[in-house]
């Protein structure tokens, strides 16, 4: 009896977990697994059938063109989040960080503004600006007489994909600046004293002494940046769909086409395996040789 | 020689300033001149898009609201994020006091199951979940938005919280044995009253998430009277593409309260998120 008591004792903290579990596992563990079991079948959506095909849905995806693209898409939004947010975070950080600038708090909180916004009105609001007809961007080049600059940025496929990542980079550089603010408030000042004394002006403290101590910063941010441009959905979505003529296709919005659109269940679910595989890959891999690099 | 000095530092901290500055105004120039273009009249609007308005009205962002159905999607808004957040919650901080402060076989191992979810893109779990949903009959309710949050939130839920509990000393848990609390009862009067501030910034961020939900209202809703604000804005800006002071009026009424609150919270929200990254 008195075992059992123990026993039980023992295993009483499990029942605060036990709710969380339980969602948890119904929500997000069971449906993962699902997706991989849908991802082996033939199925509409709607028939009470679903026929197994075994790896005929991966086979498909390799040797679909429209896969490549749109994978190579998002590797391209990966390339750009890192220099155009991820850097100019960092670089904001730093001169806000320097001695005796004033309203660090107004400028904190107006550059994160964006990304407390639905993203449905960014949508709208970028729509705007690059309206091909009256958008601020076209108006902008007209007035300082590069008129033939101005061009339908959202209808042109080679301005499509630089025009999204912009708008999102929109949504996105303040998040990396509180970080980078947040982490350098933690460095020890006597580096900088020392980089003084030793001559060394703004720009080589910035690359010997700021950015080797923000590794760990930079390595987060970067594995951020990879992770969400991997599963980048709302934006392209709202603003192209993919379009035009898929140029701006990236795995998420293919996915939803295939799976919700063209009731194609099974290649959509591949789709999906596919590219929570790529990203736990990616990160596994990119952690790894950050760890070694420390 | 030292005023030389003092002049270059002088034009390099303007340079710094120039370079703040034109970022705040990328960043919130946008936002104010939808505001502004919601306070305009149609033709004033038309005429001037840029210009600041040449009467204040009030009739756009009127009809936006009742016509345009945008305050029965705010309502809806508020409908959903308010159990969902509750409700995540709950679950969190209970499981993220046991993983901080409780000790038992297989905590780490459980927990990094949790945190397993945090590697796992949405679009993995979306096809079932939109069946699940479909087969409990829950597309078109209320419920399709809350329930399945409850689970997908999870992962980021109890890592912040775990971190939050973790904070506190340890001293606590002996002094609460000492009063004969059990677990439970040190969770409710002493545990939970002393994290409450940290949670704030957990809220604050599972309300904009909940707010901003674009996903799961995309396919889980599509009868107009459950939706909530993002999936009600696009589809009234695709209804009303032309009409763009409405337009702007539905954008001022999506944006405003979620800036409101940001800007009310802000500490909050700054210390939520280096919390949630800085910390590890």
């Amino acid at each position: 009896m008195g075992l059992i008591f123990r026993k039980a004792k023992q295993w009483s903290p499990v029942l605060f977990v036990l709710p969380a579990l339980l969602f948890y596992v119904v929500f997000l563990v069971i449906p993962i697994l699902r997706t991989v079991q849908f991802s082996f079948y033939s199925w509409d959506g709607a028939s009470p059938v679903m026929q197994f095909v075994g790896l005929q849905n991966y086979e498909r995806l390799i040797k679909d063109d429209l896969f490549w693209t749109s994978l190579s898409h998002n590797l391209f939004w990966i390339a750009s989040t890192i220099i155009l947010p991820v850097f100019l975070g960092l670089i904001l950080a730093v001169l806000l960080s320097a001695k005796g600038i004033k309203g660090r708090l107004v400028f904190r909180v107006t550059y994160f503004m964006p990304a407390v916004v639905s993203l449905v009105a960014v949508g709208i609001i970028w729509n705007w600006i690059y309206h091909p007809d009256w958008g601020v961007l076209n108006e902008f080049f007209r007035a300082i007489g590069l008129g033939r600059w101005a061009q339908p940025w959202l209808g042109n496929e080679s301005t499509v994909l630089p025009a999204l990542i912009v708008a999102g980079s929109w949504t996105y550089y303040g998040f990396c600046m509180v970080i980078f603010m947040a982490a350098m408030q933690g460095i020890d000042q006597s580096y900088y004293e020392v980089a003084t004394i030793e001559g060394a002006n703004p720009v080589q403290t910035f690359f010997y002494v700021t950015v080797p101590l923000l590794k760990n910063t930079i390595t987060l941010l970067v594995l951020n940046s990879l992770i969400g441009s991997f599963k980048v959905f709302d934006i392209i979505y709202l603003m192209t769909k993919g379009g035009p003529f898929h140029s701006s296709e990236v795995i998420a919005t293919y996915m939803f086409n295939q799976a919700f659109q063209m009731n194609d269940v099974g290649f959509g679910a591949a789709i999906s395996v596919s590219l929570a595989l790529i990203i736990c890959i990616c990160s596994v891999t990119y952690m790894r040789f950050a760890e070694r690099n420390e | 020689m030292g005023e030389k000095i003092e002049i270059r530092a002088m034009v390099n901290r303007g340079l710094v300033y120039a370079v703040l500055v034109a970022f705040l105004l990328l960043s919130v120039m946008p936002l104010v001149w939808m505001v502004v273009a919601a306070l305009k009249e149609t033709s004033d609007l038309n005429q001037n898009p840029f210009s600041f308005p040449s009467r204040i009205t009030f009739e756009n962002i009127i009809e936006a609201w009742t016509v345009g159905k945008m305050g029965k999607y705010f309502v809806n808004s508020l409908i959903v994020a308010i159990p969902r957040v509750f409700g995540i919650l709950v679950l969190a901080s209970l499981a993220g006091y046991a993983f901080g402060k409780l000790k038992f076989p297989g905590r780490d191992a459980l927990f990094y199951f949790f945190l397993f979810g945090m590697m796992i893109p949405i679009q993995a779990m979306i096809i079932p979940l939109y069946y699940n949903m479909q087969n409990m009959n829950l597309i078109n309710t209320y419920w399709a938005l809350i329930i399945p949050s409850l689970g997908l939130s999870m992962p980021f839920a109890i890592f912040m919280m775990r971190a939050f509990f973790r904070d506190l000393p340890d001293e606590l848990m002996e002094a609460a044995k000492i009063d004969s609390c059990n677990h439970f009862t040190a969770f409710i009067y002493i545990m939970l009253p002393l994290v409450l501030p940290a949670i704030t910034s957990l809220l604050v961020f599972e309300f904009m998430w909940s707010w901003n939900d674009f996903l799961l209202p995309l396919l889980f809703v599509y009868d107009d009277n459950y939706r909530t604000l993002p999936l009600g804005l696009m589809y009234f800006s695709g209804e009303y593409t032309t009409d763009h002071s409405l337009v702007a009026s539905g954008v001022a009424i999506a944006v405003v309260p979620i800036i409101l609150v940001y800007i009310l919270f802000q500490r909050k929200f700054i210390e939520g998120i280096t919390a949630g990254s800085v910390k590890g």
